[in-house]
């Protein structure tokens, strides 16, 4: 399995490559009043308007850098009625991919109550490297009802 | 002797007391005793005397008979042989008892034959007379009768006389108590007369025998003798009567006496009475016819009862006189046991006297040791271990105790006194003691105090002298500043002239930092467009790294058949990478050599600010420095008044100096002071100790 390698902060972090649908570079965002800070805003991504979650603000509560590595991951995300919807993510140094097998993958070992994003551990030669749960990113309270709404109005 | 006196114990000089108090009475009882043994001796002697006269007077009243016998035997009448063995018999056994009795008390009653011989009596010895009488019994029958009544009468003349002298020395005469001596007088003294005339009469009337008629002499004698015997017999009668009368008054009345003696003396006085009837029957009628067989009967029979009746008396006389005896004898006792018990008693009290004044006077001394060892705890507790101090005796009523009660409550009330006495003491020790410490330490502070201000005060006058010091050189460098300050007037106007060199030169540098930092500007814009020209290339190579990975992706989405195309999309994105690293190497350096020109741009662009400051600044200080010149020039002479100030301050520093010399001698002498004032305090201290060592050696833990 390809797995897309990104850091935030310090570390590094990975996600499914089959569940992205594309890598692009960072635009200006439309922000959306009355939002937590990490979700940056909407995206027009080939005509669909897509929210944005900076990543480095969810895990480290520090906005991302704007560096030419910091890239925005369209992914396909499964939203609690098993629709498929697009969402972008906002992470630093999105320029590698790594092959591993689904077995590479140890488990974390603590669980946080209430955080359920964080996934495996895997490593390589450069250090260890986390899996992220796409489905779980974001919070209970948000939902999608109001992406679904986006969509919709999209639609 | 006084000295004496005073040495010896209480119960030693009670002791001597007693017996100068005894004494006396020991010398009265001596002579009470002495008076009772006299008494007692006297009636001994009485009662030995009639033993004595026992013997005696059968002695004497059978030799009568045996002279009476013999006349009969010599004139032929052999029957009364038996008679005179029987007498002699008689006599034989008298004697004996009268030897015998004679050998116990012949000292006592004088009749020894040193005491006879001392009053020409020696033939009157017991003894004597016996061989006088052994001599006549062997030797009558040989001899006429005239001879034989001459010894027979030698011999009761001889008894007679024995009998009165033993009735002398055994003071039977001078007896004190008037029933024994009527008795005495009575029955001893008269009834021994009477025998004796009856005797004689007896003798007489064997004589007249022989006789066919009385003459007149032989009247005369018979009326004499009835006359005698009779006048004795009322002697008899009347001591007998006075005898028995006053016998209760003395010793109590002896009930035998009457009993005993008046039957023997009514037997005799009738047998007197009808005998001198028949007497004076005989004288006053010649024809009277008796015989004188009957009339030698008759004086025999009166002898007789003469002999009993005397000897009853005798009986009587010794048991009242033993009585007498007895009586003294217990009187005696009883003084005698009364005066032992009373000094027996008496030498109890005295030692109960001194009991009771050594006991609490032992106990005051050791009490009295026990506070003067300094144990007045123990003494307290044998204080308080006398019970009776305060219960005893009860109340506070002084008269009624003893004084060493008193004593030892003055003494308890003493050691109380001392206990509170040194509890006070050693208060008052301790306090001050304390205060002592207190004065101690404080001086000690003082003396700290006072060296410390000594060293202050020695600080200050050696500052006042480097204030000296340093004014006198403040003054002295015031001095060369002022010539200096003159020199200096005259060089700044030499300098006027360079500084205007100065300012030329300034000028020229400011117009040359002026061009390169223009020359700094043009390199600093060079600059950006490399950058901007390594941005771009960056940018590219982002946008390759970007596209190959989203080729990468959508190979990866492409599954088999996509894996030849990932493999060029990873190559395309390592050469991105690489160029991006390169670019992003450029932009480094780039930016760095931006900011160190920047740096120097604005640096080079300070300086040329400043140079051209200073330029001008040279310029003001050009005017500036005239103006010094000028002022410096007037300043001279005010420096010179400086001077002066300044010497006159050293000058006033040095008296300050002396001065603080002086309060430094002053503190000295103070801190010398203190130094005797803390030695009077230790003194203070060791006597408190000292006084605090005498104290505790008064145990007073109660």
């Amino acid at each position: 399995m390809l797995f897309l390698l990104f850091e935030i902060g310090k570390e590094r972090y990975c996600l499914e490559v089959s569940r992205i649908i594309e890598i692009t570079p960072v635009v200006l965002f439309k922000k959306i009043p009355h939002t937590p800070e990490y979700i940056c805003g909407l995206f027009n991504y080939r005509g669909n308007i897509i929210p944005v979650i900076d990543l480095s603000i969810l895990l480290t509560g520090r906005p991302s850098r704007f560096l030419f590595s910091t890239r925005v991951i369209i992914v396909d995300y499964l939203d609690p009625d098993n629709n498929h919807r697009m969402l972008g993510l906002l992470a630093e140094k999105a320029t590698e991919t790594i092959y591993c097998k689904e077995e590479d993958f140890k488990p974390l070992g603590i669980r946080m109550e209430g955080i359920k994003y964080l996934g495996d551990i895997t490593y390589d030669e450069m250090g260890m490297i986390q899996r992220l749960k796409i489905d779980e990113l974001l919070p209970q309270e948000i939902k999608a009802a109001s992406l679904y709404e986006l969509r919709e109005i999209n639609e | 002797m006084k000295r004496y006196f005073y040495r010896l114990k209480i119960l030693h000089k009670l002791i001597i007391s007693s017996f100068m108090f005894a004494l006396p009475i020991f010398i009265l009882l001596f002579y009470m005793v002495s008076g009772f043994n006299e008494s007692i001796r006297f009636t001994r002697l009485e009662i030995w005397g009639c033993e004595l006269f026992k013997p005696l007077e059968n002695i004497s009243e059978n030799i009568y008979f045996h002279q009476f016998l013999t006349r009969l035997y010599l004139k032929g009448d052999r029957e009364v042989q038996e008679s005179i063995t029987q007498t002699e018999k008689k006599i034989e056994e008298s004697f004996n008892i009268l030897l015998k009795e004679a050998g116990k008390y012949e000292k006592a009653l004088q009749i020894d034959e040193g005491s006879l011989k001392k009053n020409a009596l020696e033939q009157n010895y017991p003894p004597v007379l016996y061989s006088a009488w052994k001599a006549l019994a062997s030797s009558w029958r040989d001899k006429s009768t005239e001879i034989n009544d001459q010894e027979h009468n030698a011999l009761i003349q001889s008894l007679q006389t024995l009998i009165r002298r033993i009735g002398d020395t055994s003071h039977v005469v001078l007896d004190t108590d008037l029933d024994t001596y009527y008795l005495i007088d009575a029955s001893i003294l008269r009834l021994s007369k009477s025998k004796q005339k009856i005797g004689e009469f007896i003798l007489f009337s064997q004589e007249m025998k022989d006789k066919k008629r009385l003459t007149p002499k032989d009247n005369a004698f018979i009326l004499g003798f009835v006359t005698k015997l009779e006048d004795d017999l009322e002697h008899i009668r009347e001591g007998i009567v006075t005898s028995i009368r006053e016998d209760e008054n003395y010793y109590g009345e002896n009930p035998t006496l009457k009993t005993n003696i008046m039957p023997p003396f009514s037997q005799y006085q009738s047998a007197v009475n009808s005998f001198s009837f028949l007497l004076q029957m005989l004288v006053g009628d010649p024809s009277a016819k008796i015989s004188n067989e009957e009339l030698t009967e008759k004086g025999r029979e009166l002898a007789r009862l003469a002999s009993t009746l005397q000897g009853i008396s005798l009986t009587e006389l010794q048991f009242m006189l033993n009585k007498r005896l007895e009586r003294y004898e217990t009187k005696r006792l009883i003084a005698l046991s009364l005066s032992i018990l009373a000094i027996v008693f008496a030498g109890l009290v005295v030692f109960l006297i001194n009991l009771g004044i050594t006991r609490p006077l032992e106990k005051v001394m050791n009490i009295a040791g026990d506070i003067a060892s300094g144990d007045i705890r123990k003494a307290m507790e044998q204080i308080e271990s006398i019970k009776d101090v305060d219960s005893v005796h009860g109340g506070q009523d002084k008269s009624v105790l003893d004084e060493s009660i008193l004593l030892i409550r003055s003494i308890k009330t003493m050691t109380s006194n001392i206990i509170s006495l040194l509890n006070q003491i050693g208060r008052s020790g301790r306090q001050v003691t304390d205060a002592s410490n207190r004065i101690a330490s404080s001086a000690e502070n003082l003396e700290s105090a006072v060296s410390e201000q000594a060293s202050s005060i020695n600080e200050v006058s050696a500052t006042s002298k480097e204030i000296k010091a340093t004014s006198q050189e403040f003054a002295k460098t015031m001095g060369r500043v002022a010539q200096m300050a003159s020199k200096a007037a005259e060089l700044s106007r030499g300098s006027m002239k360079n500084l205007s060199h100065i300012n030329d030169t300034m000028k020229n540098l400011y117009s040359h930092i002026s061009g390169s930092s223009e020359k700094m500007k043009i390199v600093d814009e060079k600059m950006e467009d490399v950058s901007q020209i390594i941005i771009t290339i960056t940018k590219i190579a982002n946008q390759i790294n970007l596209l190959s990975l989203n080729a990468a992706i959508e190979a990866e989405k492409a599954g088999e058949y996509g894996i030849g195309f990932s493999v060029v999309a990873r190559e395309i994105r390592r050469l991105a990478d690489q160029t991006a690293l390169a670019a992003i190497d450029i932009e480094t350096m780039i930016n760095e050599t931006q900011e160190a020109m920047k740096a120097g741009v604005s640096a080079v662009e300070a300086f040329t600010e400043q140079t051209r400051m200073s330029t001008e600044k040279i310029a003001e200080i050009s005017v500036d420095l005239l103006a010094a010149i000028e002022h410096t020039q007037q300043l001279v002479p005010q420096f010179e008044v400086v001077n002066e100030g300044m010497q006159m301050q050293s000058e006033s520093a040095a008296q300050i100096s002396t001065a603080i010399e002086q309060v430094n001698e002053t503190t000295r002498y103070t801190r010398e002071l203190m130094m005797e004032f803390k030695k009077v305090t230790q003194q203070l201290n060791e006597a408190i100790a000292n006084l605090k060592d005498e104290v505790t050696r008064f145990n007073i833990d109660t």
